[in-house]
């Protein structure tokens, strides 16, 4: 099984098996991208921010404890790492995004699957209302909807990773779900979405 | 108390859809929505949001990800340990290894500059081995081991091995709180 495995692997990368830790590398290496890219859109500073998350796991790799679960370290360290990057690009004004939503590089997004072009503008619109709402969700909210939904993260896991209780978890992802049913019903019923 | 006929709280339905209620809760739940319409649909509006969520897909990780986190890696460990003392050969970028090939000139030229013989650390590790006393965790010495490994007996040098995860660690806490906030939050989960 996965996490037994992840277990067994860093426990390895511990010993200094460099192959270990390129496993777990291209096993975390595109889910953390996807996290961050949710996370704090800009594609490059996903990128940076997943590459600080490997240098740390490197680096502690002698304290990590196999009665911690990998895929909760690991995004444990991502969210924190997220939450400050949003934090500091927020400043002290209000909410960052909104004003650079269309001044995202083209090229550097490459897509999972490659659609028509026809297919891809209305990709791009209906991911365009996505984005939005779930940037707009506070972000302790956007972070336990992105892990939920797009890491598929189990939301008990959620709750370690955001040292939370349980409850306080499954409130938390209802109360994100309710703020993106409200505001993507309209498009739903639209058909936009 | 409420009647099991009564209508279920979106918050009940919607931890129904999503897997997260169990035991006698969602036994009621199930039964509820079996025969309620009203409920039903609030179901099924969770359903459509969540298959609308998938349509935000992002970008994967760029061609050069890989190459620079082994630069970053190559150089990070050649700044706790030495090149020498890297198990990670095959990780290192080619100019990481042009690095290491430069290095290894500069220093045997230093070495015979200096007319002192100064017994490389994989050799000593070997020979280590050979007299029968425990090999370190590491697979060969790192350069800084070996720079200060001159004319050193052989329980000195094993010292020197012994105090590098020391080092390592002191590096680690300076770079890395999360960790400690994780252990204590294992420790309570247990
Ligand atoms: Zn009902």
């Amino acid at each position: 099984m996965t996490v037994d495995s992840d277990l067994e692997l860093m426990l390895r990368v511990r010993s200094g098996d460099a192959d270990s830790f390129e496993v777990l590398l291209n096993r975390y290496r595109a889910p953390l991208v996807g996290y961050f890219s949710r996370m704090v859109r800009d594609p490059a500073l996903a990128e940076d921010l997943a590459q600080e998350v490997f240098l740390r796991v490197y680096r502690a790799r002698d304290r990590y404890r196999p009665n911690a679960r990998f895929t909760t370290w690991l995004y444990r360290i991502a969210t924190n790492l997220a939450l400050n990057a949003i934090r500091d690009r927020k400043g002290d004004g209000p909410l960052e995004v909104e004003s650079d939503l269309d001044m995202e590089p083209a090229a550097a997004r490459i897509p999972d699957k490659k659609p028509s072009a026809e297919q891809h503008l209305m990709d791009s619109d209906r991911e365009r209302l996505i984005r939005e709402a779930v940037e707009e969700l506070p972000e302790n909210q956007r972070a336990a909807v992105i892990l939920h939904k797009y890491q598929e993260v189990d939301y008990r896991q959620i709750a370690k990773v955001l040292n939370v209780s349980e409850g306080a978890v499954k409130s938390l992802l209802f109360r994100a779900y309710e703020n993106l049913r409200r505001r993507l019903e309209p498009f739903m019923k639209g058909g936009q979405l | 108390m409420k009647k099991d006929t009564s209508c279920l709280e979106r918050e009940q339905i919607f931890y129904f859809a999503q897997g997260m209620l169990e035991g006698r809760e969602a036994e009621r739940a199930r039964g509820h929505l079996a025969v309620c319409p009203a409920c039903i649909q609030t179901a099924e509006g969770y359903q459509r949001l969540n298959h609308a969520l998938d349509s935000w897909k992002v970008s994967g990780p760029s061609a050069w990800f890989e190459s620079r986190l082994q630069a970053t890696l190559a150089s990070t460990a050649d700044e706790r340990r030495g090149f020498f003392g890297l198990p990670w050969g095959r990780w290192l970028a080619p100019a990481s290894l042009a690095a290491m090939v430069v290095f290894g000139i500069v220093m045997v030229h230093a070495w015979r500059q200096s007319g002192r013989y100064s017994q490389p650390a994989v050799l000593t590790s070997a020979r280590l081995a050979r007299s029968g006393q425990a090999q370190p965790q590491i697979q060969s010495a790192p350069a800084s081991v070996a720079e200060g490994a001159e004319a050193k007996p052989a329980d000195e040098e094993m010292t020197l091995y012994k105090n590098l995860p020391m080092l390592e660690n002191y590096d680690m806490l300076a770079n890395f709180d999360v960790l400690s906030e994780l252990a204590a939050d294992s420790k309570a989960a247990d």
